[in-house]
């Protein structure tokens, strides 16, 4: 991936990009390829080195990690702290999953991913547009409050649906189908979910390479100074906020082909503290970087978990001691950068 | 013509409950400019302690001071431990750094208490019920929430109104600069006013407790409505909490018991009973979606930053 | 010569809360002509300038561009309208290099959709109308470089160059020559007489050698008021402006 410095210095063409930036670009490039080759070897490797009960884990990172680089073209480009991502998860989840779990009792359901996936970034966009038109409307740290009580809502709506078993949740004991491909089998699932990452990492660098991408990340340098040479900005937030949206409602909808379960739980409001947490981790405004930090805090709970049962408490206090010491993420110190959101 | 009476009240109930918990949270705000997501904790906290002490003791009256000094010493510590060190970090930092303890207060109530839940009972001498209306009986205790409410927001109103420290706040929510010049001893001011926030939630956090099921994140939900609260009303000001704490008891209350009833008109009644209680869980937030349509800055919100 | 635009500020008043900043102020700025806003700190200058960008809104009054009401026309709009201001405090954008932060401006001040292609840095004559601005504007350093790396006078200089990008037809400078070297005063001095053609500008500045050399019009501002307004032999003669620049230095 090109690195954003990529600026006026390219005019002629044919011509090399310049040295300053060049090299910041070029370490963000070979970052990126580094963290999805790594994990796109993973589930090879850890079988021999006796790790192959992390299997789902890395499914789980691929998932997540997705919803973490959407989270940050808001939150790292956009400088907009959205707390109620979870909820698009949960609406991934349901709209896929509701779609499966009435297969041969109704005319519309279908277990086919090809219809389910983009049906759900369908919802999650719409749901996007409308919480997000209302959330933009504050600024700061009402945004944070706003989207953290439109996550609260639609958490209890979920909770509140008795015929998928309300607060429990249902099961639904099978995956979606996908053209010749078996996701039942969880090596290929690992495959099609990463792929699907490695799409969002790529379309992500596109947008913020891109006119409306520029004018995000410029409003988050300075809105003021952005409408005043004549960027109508809340335009170009929201969609930002709709895409974010549209692919944190895929993974959910990934997520509820892994476990085989649709449950409120995933939209719970710690949920989006935590993709914001993997944010932190992995380093905030790098993109990869929320693959680095699922990858790190997703797998570090799974070995943990054989050790304490008190692991979110730890979680806790070294959530804060990061913030307090190391503000740029484990991207943030190989990339040699610290955030300026 | 009773049951709207009830569901006013138990309106006005919730609503009172809540404003000792988004009282704090707004002043705290205000005064500091930081977004305490841990706010939530301090009243589970103060309701952890409550249970624990009241089951030594049997004592509602020794467990809500036992409540109210736990959540007192536990926003102490958070204050001056981490979040006095948030005041010039952007908000992402202060979100992140106070969701870290709310992760650790969820899991350190469960590794201090166990994870089965717990309850408080209400106090024998304030069981039993009123009669408020004719042919309307009310429960004592919830009625001397209410008053306990009331009175914890007069003794607030009066501290801030009336005395110095109440002058330091006030100028603290605008001129935050000016108390430095003032003599004031800003770190000291600021840790009292978190511990009286604290205190207050913990207050609450005891008070409520008979009505909810004492567990690891029982403050989230009160804390989430507190925000609502703080949308509606506006920021900083005691008058914008209480409006919007009233405003949210009220809907809430209404909601719950009307919207099933109106729905039945149009479907079924099981129907209307599953769609009628997801819609009055929304309906609050259906408000402050409103609010932000028609008026972004809050009822009684200035410019907002 | 291109047609005229003309801008007026009708009968505004401003307040900050109990502050009365601006009070019935009348002000043209039209094509052909620097109007230059002189007065002491605190006048409410820059406010007025806010006012006529449309990033604050006024109490009562009106802003009319060519005729037209535009006073609640926001900000944005207005530089569709042709109207754009700098800031006092050189605030680049901190993500972006120096050319980069023309070519933004330029790119903010044409794209209304949302379009998320082709690349923003794609576009060749929009990077070499930045690069030509950079010239103009006389800021020699590598376009390439971090906007933190400037010193404050080159800042000053690709505030104006921004404000440039979006090819305005009314500007309102808010002290450019504020910290620039002699040898840059010149350059833009240069620049805006090279401007008056075809642009129209006002002027907030406190360098009086550059105001009475190259305003056609002052007006002078004390406490949200005109005190005076007049060519630059009016205004050095006016025994009310002469009292209030004394006392300032006093």
């Amino acid at each position: 991936m090109a690195d954003p410095g990529a600026g006026i210095t390219t005019v002629q063409a044919g011509e090399e990009p310049p040295p300053i930036g060049g090299r910041r670009m070029r370490r963000s490039f070979v970052l990126t390829v580094a963290v999805l080759a790594i994990l796109g070897v993973s589930p090879l490797i850890i079988e021999p080195i006796g790790f192959g009960y992390l299997e789902s884990t890395l499914t789980r990172v691929a998932i997540l990690g997705m919803a973490a680089v959407a989270l940050d073209y808001i939150v790292g480009y956009g400088g907009l702290i959205s707390l109620g991502h979870a909820l698009f998860l949960g609406a991934g989840a349901y709209a896929s999953g509701i779609l499966l779990f009435h297969l041969g009792d109704r005319a519309w359901a279908t277990d086919q991913a090809l219809i389910a996936w983009p049906f759900a970034m369908l919802v999650g966009a719409l749901l996007g547009w409308g919480f997000g038109a209302l959330a933009l409307r504050t600024k700061s740290v009402y945004f944070i409050m706003v989207t953290l009580a439109f996550n609260q809502m639609m958490f209890f709506l979920f909770n509140s649906l008795e015929a998928y078993g309300g607060d429990d949740g249902v099961r639904l004991g099978a995956r979606n189908r996908l053209g010749p491909l078996s996701l039942e089998d969880d090596r290929m699932f690992f495959y099609v979910c990463f792929a699907l990452l490695v799409l969002a990492v790529v379309w992500f660098n596109i947008l913020i390479r891109s006119p409306s991408g520029w004018i995000l990340r410029g409003a988050r340098d300075n809105e003021l100074r952005m409408r005043s040479v004549g960027a109508v900005t809340r335009r170009h937030q929201l969609a930002a906020f709709v895409m974010s949206s549209a692919f944190v409602t895929l993974a959910g909808a990934l997520a509820v082909n892994e476990t085989q379960f649709m449950s409120p739980g995933i939209s719970h409001w710690t949920q989006s503290g935590e993709l914001l947490l993997m944010l932190i981790v992995g380093g905030v405004g790098s993109l990869v970087g929320g693959v680095i930090g699922a990858g790190v805090l997703l797998v570090l709970e799974e070995i943990a978990i054989g050790y304490t049962s008190d692991w979110a408490f730890y979680v806790g206090a070294a959530l804060i001691v990061i913030v307090m010491l190391a503000r740029g993420g484990i991207a943030g110190v190989i990339l040699g950068r610290h955030r300026n959101v | 013509m009773e049951l709207f009476f009830e569901q006013t009240l138990n309106g006005l109930q919730a609503g009172f409950t809540l404003l000792m918990i988004s009282s704090g949270l707004t002043l705290i705000f205000g005064m500091m400019g930081v977004l305490n997501l841990a706010h939530g904790s301090l009243f589970m906290i103060g309701a952890f302690v409550g249970a624990d002490v009241l089951a030594r003791t049997g004592s509602f009256e020794i467990a809500l001071l036992a409540g109210v000094i736990g959540a007192t010493i536990a926003g102490i510590l958070m204050e001056t431990v981490v979040i006095r060190w948030l005041y010039h970090r952007d908000h992402l930092d202060q979100v992140l750094a106070t969701f870290g303890l709310v992760l650790m207060a969820n899991q350190g109530v469960q590794m201090l208490w166990g994870s089965q839940p717990r309850t408080i009972s209400r106090p024998g001498w304030l069981e039993g019920a009123l009669p408020v209306l004719p042919g309307l009986q009310y429960p004592i205790y919830r009625i001397a929430i209410m008053v306990g409410g009331l009175l914890t927001m007069v003794i607030l109103w009066l501290l801030i109104e009336r005395t110095r420290v109440g002058m330091w706040i006030k100028a603290g929510q605008t001129h935050r600069e000016l108390l430095g010049a003032l003599g004031v001893n800003v770190t000291i001011l600021f840790t009292g006013v978190f511990a009286i926030g604290a205190a207050l939630a913990g207050f609450a956090g005891v008070v409520a407790a008979p009505y909810l099921t004492v567990e690891s994140g029982m403050g989230d939900n009160f804390l989430i409505l507190s925000f609502v609260v703080i949308v509606i009303g506006g920021i900083g000001s005691l008058k914008g909490a209480v409006a919007g704490s009233l405003v949210i008891g009220l809907v809430g209350a209404w909601g719950q018991t009307y919207l099933p009833r109106l729905l039945t008109n149009f479907t079924d009644p099981s129907a209307a009973a599953a769609i009628g209680s997801s819609v009055a869980s929304a309906s609050i937030y259906l408000v402050m979606a409103a609010v932000l349509i028609f008026r972004p800055e809050g009822l009684f919100g200035g410019a907002r930053g | 010569m291109s047609e005229t635009t003309i801008l007026e500020a009708r009968g505004l008043d401003k307040h900050f809360g109990h502050l009365h900043v601006t009070r019935s102020l009348d002000l043209t700025v039209q094509t052909g002509r620097i109007h230059a806003l002189i007065g002491p700190n605190g006048a409410g200058k820059t406010t007025a300038l806010s006012l006529l960008s449309g990033n604050l809104a006024p109490d009562a009054g009106r802003v009319v561009l060519n005729g037209r009401d535009i006073t609640l026309v926001d900000l944005p709009r207005r530089v569709d309208m042709g109207i754009c201001r700098s800031w006092q405090t050189s605030s680049p954008f901190a993500g972006f290099n120096v050319g980069e932060n023309v070519v933004l401006s330029a790119l903010a001040a044409t794209e209304k959709r949302v379009r998320f292609f082709p690349r923003a840095s794609a576009d060749v004559d929009r990077n070499s109308f930045a690069r030509s601005l950079l010239g103009d504007v006389g800021l020699t350093v590598d376009p390439s470089l971090p906007v933190i790396e400037l010193d404050h006078g080159a800042r000053r200089l690709l505030e104006i160059a921004m404000v440039l990008a979006t090819r305005p037809s009314i500007l309102l400078l808010d002290e450019p020559m504020a910290g620039l070297a002699p040898s840059d005063v010149r350059v833009v001095s240069d620049l805006l007489l090279g401007l008056k053609d075809d642009h129209g500008l006002l002027l907030v500045e406190h360098d009086m050698d550059v105001v009475f050399t190259l305003a056609d019009e002052i007006t002078v501002l004390a406490d949200g008021a005109i005190v005076a307004s007049g060519a630059p032999d009016a205004i050095r003669a006016n025994p009310v402006v002469r009292a209030l620049y004394l006392q300032e230095e006093r």
